[in-house]
């Protein structure tokens, strides 16, 4: 896995407005999969540092039960 | 002093009295520790991504307070300890916390949502492409890779024998 695909930028060093909050599950919601796994950065085309941010938001929110930590796939 | 944020979880089945003074329990027993209460907000009730004691719903609240930092642990152990909160959360917070900002944006969420969609069907509406993408774009990256690398595995074998022949 040796470059970045597509050359996506980071949504957050974009648009500074968008802090990383574990409340705002609707945002972190877009950077889990179906199953409720997190999405790589090589997808999303998120920095380092964010992604750093990301995921500890992620794992607090789970904790907290805003998100999930995984869905049962029974319907494949 | 530090500046901290909490958000716990309180039983669905404590209508809005009972919440009030449960809420108040929490705030004199943060003054009690010392602390002082900066805002309190009741996000109400919400649907929990997974079951906590066996609910699938309870009762958001969420409070900024500042207090010293040795006795946020008691603080949390005091939570876990209380039968009616079924799940906490203590953030430290960087600086002193402005308003509760994040609520606005998930009150309007909120209203929009019912509380009774299946996480499942609320996914395939948001990312089935997202992760058919997520699939595909990896699938290309392991081809690309063993494109650019397809001699690696051959050049080992290679040495191994022509390693044991010498021998």
């Amino acid at each position: 896995m040796a470059f970045i695909s597509k050359k996506k930028v980071c949504k957050f060093c974009e648009n500074k407005k968008f802090g990383i909050d574990y409340k705002d599950y609707k945002t972190l919601r877009r950077f889990i999969t179906e199953q409720g796994k997190i999405i790589p950065r090589r997808v999303t085309g998120t920095c380092a540092k964010h992604q750093r941010e990301l995921v500890t938001a992620i794992k607090r929110a789970r904790n907290i039960a805003l998100l999930p930590y995984s869905y049962d796939v029974t319907q494949n | 002093m530090r500046y901290y944020e909490t958000l716990f979880i309180v039983h669905p089945n404590y209508e809005q009295d009972r919440l009030n003074s449960v809420i108040k329990m929490v705030e004199d027993r943060i003054v009690e520790l010392g602390g002082t209460i900066l805002a309190a907000d009741d996000w109400g009730k919400r649907r929990l991504a997974y079951p906590i004691e066996k609910q699938k719903s309870g009762s958001y609240v969420l409070m900024h307070f500042e207090a010293n930092p040795s006795r946020v642990i008691e603080l949390q152990k005091w939570f876990e300890i209380q039968a009616q909160i079924l799940a906490q959360l203590i953030v430290r917070l960087e600086e002193k916390p402005t308003g509760l900002s994040v609520r606005i944006k998930d009150s309007d969420s909120e209203v929009e949502e019912p509380l009774l969609v299946s996480p499942i069907e609320e996914d395939e509406e948001l990312d089935p492409d997202e992760e058919e993408d997520y699939e595909e774009e990896e699938e290309e990256e392991e081809e690309a890779y063993e494109e650019k690398n397809p001699n690696a595995a051959d050049e080992v074998v290679d040495e191994e024998t022509s390693s044991k022949e010498s021998e």
